[in-house]
């Protein structure tokens, strides 16, 4: 059976997307600022591949480009971590440095500078990228295998239920 | 950035270079498979390189800490010891050799082994992430650290054991595996929680001084000995072993088989490095010796009925397990006593030698019994035979390990056991007879396994060609052995001895 759900809910998937993953980035980036962080902003944005999933059936053809975006993210965490070799491994050597991610946080409150953070921030974004392209790979392994789209990616006809 | 701090950072890179590569290996190995080979044998001989730069350093001029993210790497002042540290010192030496002795051949003999089957990158990604968990587990001093490496651990081991996943048996054994390693994990992780929630702190050194024998302590103990030694496939919890050893591919088999040792490593490291100031070492060492007692007793009286050659091997290694864990048990239940001089420490030269012999002799015996199942495609005694003719080299190797695993003179399996038995004698006479009488058992089994499968008429069983890499995996694991064999003193005294100082006495005294 194709699972394709009716133009209501795709539309309305079209519209939620946006700001799901919008919301998801905002996590990832925020995430030395605000409770959140690389792995819930990454579990977000791969949150709007389910609604995908579920709306539409299909993914279309993308499972390596997850695979390559996942290891990507990976690589470039392990990299920044061996960056900071010279002093030790993980040592933030961008923070209070004043270039990209190197600000000072002042003292006393503060609405929350994005400009901190130093490797921190880099490696939530990673962890960011990491987790949303593994979750997307598999909650589409898992769809694919209970047979949800099965159906579609056969070519086969099933019975849509279009609207 | 100069020599001195690469050696001093040579910890991280045993752990992040094989992470590195196993991702960089998915990554390229979409665009070329080659490439994707070619890194997985680079990051393989760059993580053996820096075991080795390790071992020399630690073994020339001493252990040390290494602190993550700090501007240094050694630690400075208390709060140091509240971010992740790694340890160098004696034992991490000899658990990352063992584990890296074992890795490199058992990569080299995957190269040919596993040609044919699909999805290679995948594969050694999964090696390496397994490679990056063992030695993340046995270098790390942080509780919770030590968590997340089981779980890695744990996590790509499982995939390697199903990774044949056309075999039904495969999958079921990865699941049972999987099952089991997470039970095992979270129970690991609520035993965290009891020793975090009373004190607050995680690493080795601050829990060793902060833990003062509450009934929580022992229950967290005694949580950690029992998932731990699941892990190293102890009896009564060794149900997985066999499957997990008999269906994984052949060439990793001696790799599953050296997570659990790195289990093991850990369990020790925990007893003596943490546990062994605030409760009873004796009581704890008696535990590790009942639990010896029977992995030998059983582990060996299973191999007695079983017709699948890797299966036998896999009741073996259970039983050799017992040996290590009585051996050590009788170290630790006499430590801080006069008993510990005179023999304790004797035990523990014995039980720890064994650790590394027992990781080359036992990969030496998987990889050539996987060569004759990958030639002949026949896993039964019953139907093997005569295949020596055919496979002089494979016969030789699979002898020596033989002699080795039964404990007959010449080998080194024979100087680590017969340290093991003077020893244990002095504690209690009745395990060395217990111990004598599963040797003899074990030469029993596996020279009928021998017999079995090598010698008698060539019946012409053997189709498949033994590559030449293969040949050179059991080679270098031969070579080895053949070095322990003929300088068991110069192991004792070069490896061995610094490891026990190392389990003793690496957290004693470090706080500033």
């Amino acid at each position: 059976m194709n699972w394709e759900m009716s133009r209501v809910v795709r539309t309305i998937t079209d519209i939620l997307i946006v700001p799901m993953i919008i919301f998801g980035i905002y996590l990832v980036l925020h995430g030395h600022l605000t409770p959140g962080g690389g792995f819930q902003g990454g579990a977000v944005i791969a949150s709007s591949t389910a609604l995908l999933i579920v709306s539409y059936g299909t993914l279309g053809k993308h499972k390596k480009d997850l695979s390559s975006i996942e290891a990507v993210g990976l690589t470039l965490f392990i990299l920044i971590a061996f960056f900071g070799i010279g002093y030790t491994m993980f040592y933030n050597y961008l923070a209070g440095t004043g270039g990209i991610f190197g600000g000072t946080v002042p003292a006393g409150p503060n609405p929350g500078y994005i400009n901190t953070g130093g490797t921190v921030t880099l490696m939530n974004l990673m962890v960011g990228i990491e987790v949303s392209a593994a979750l997307s790979l598999i909650l589409w392994m898992m769809s694919r295998e209970s047979g949800i789209m099965e159906a579609k990616d056969k070519g086969s006809e099933g019975m849509e239920v279009k609207g | 950035m100069t020599w001195d701090t690469i050696v001093t950072a040579s910890p991280t890179f045993i752990l992040g270079l094989p992470l590195l590569f196993a991702f960089l290996t998915t990554l390229v190995g979409r665009f070329s498979k080659r490439l994707g080979k070619l890194l997985f044998g680079v990051g393989l001989l760059l993580t053996t390189f820096f075991v080795g730069v390790m071992s020399y350093q630690v073994l020339t001029d001493g252990s040390w800490f290494y602190v993550f993210g700090a501007e240094q790497p050694s630690p400075e002042n208390l709060l140091s010891f509240f971010r992740i540290t790694f340890v160098a010192d004696g034992f991490a030496v000899l658990a990352t050799l063992t584990i890296a002795i074992t890795a490199l051949a058992a990569g080299i003999y995957s190269y040919s082994f596993m040609k044919g089957e699909s999805g290679l990158n995948k594969f050694y990604t999964l090696f390496l992430l397994t490679l990056a968990g063992v030695n993340g587990m046995v270098l790390t001093g942080d509780l919770f650290n030590l968590f997340v490496w089981f779980e890695v651990t744990s996590v790509a081991s499982c995939a390697l054991v199903a990774f044949r996943n056309y075999k039904g048996k495969s999958v079921e054994a990865g699941l049972k595996y999987m099952v089991l390693s997470t039970v095992g994990g979270l129970f690991v992780l609520f035993s965290i929680g009891l020793l975090y929630g009373q004190y607050g702190v995680l690493n080795y050194a601050l829990l060793r001084e902060g833990i003062t024998g509450t009934f929580i302590d022992k229950l967290a103990l005694g949580i950690l000995v029992v998932m731990f030694a699941m892990k190293s496939s102890s009896v009564p919890m060794q149900m997985w072993a066999p499957d997990a050893y008999g269906e994984a591919p052949g060439s990793v088999t001696p790799f599953i088989a050296i997570t659990s040792m790195g289990s093991l490593f850990v369990l020790f490291r925990l007893l003596f490095g943490v546990f062994s100031v605030s409760i009873s070492p004796a009581a704890s060492g008696s535990i590790l010796i009942i639990l010896g007692v029977l992995s030998m007793i059983v582990g060996v009286t299973m191999a007695l009925v079983q017709s699948d050659l890797k299966r036998l091997i896999a009741y073996l290694s259970v039983s050799q397990i017992g040996y290590m864990m009585m051996a050590v048990g009788v170290g630790l239940a006499t430590l801080n006593t006069g008993e510990y001089e005179s023999f304790g420490e004797l035990a523990m030269q014995g039980g720890l030698f064994h650790m590394i012999n027992d990781g080359v002799y036992k990969a030496l015996l998987f990889l050539s019994a996987v060569a004759v199942v990958h030639a002949t495609g026949i896993r039964s005694l019953n139907e093997l035979g005569g295949v020596a003719h055919k496979m002089p080299y494979t016969t030789f190797f699979f002898l020596l390990g033989a002699l080795s695993i039964a404990g007959i003179p010449p080998l080194s399996g024979f100087s680590s056991k017969l340290l093991i038995y003077k020893s244990v004698y002095l504690y209690s006479p009745i395990l060395v007879i217990i111990a004598l009488v599963v040797s003899i058992i074990t030469l029993a089994i596996i020279g009928k396994a021998f017999f079995n499968a090598f010698l008698g008429p060539n019946q012409g069983l053997v189709k498949n060609h033994i590559s030449k890499t293969m040949l050179l995996s059991m080679g270098i694991l031969t070579a080895v052995l053949v070095l322990f064999t003929l300088f068991p003193n110069v192991v004792v005294t070069e490896i061995v001895s610094p490891a026990i100082e190392g389990l003793i006495g690496s957290f004693e005294g470090v706080l500033p």
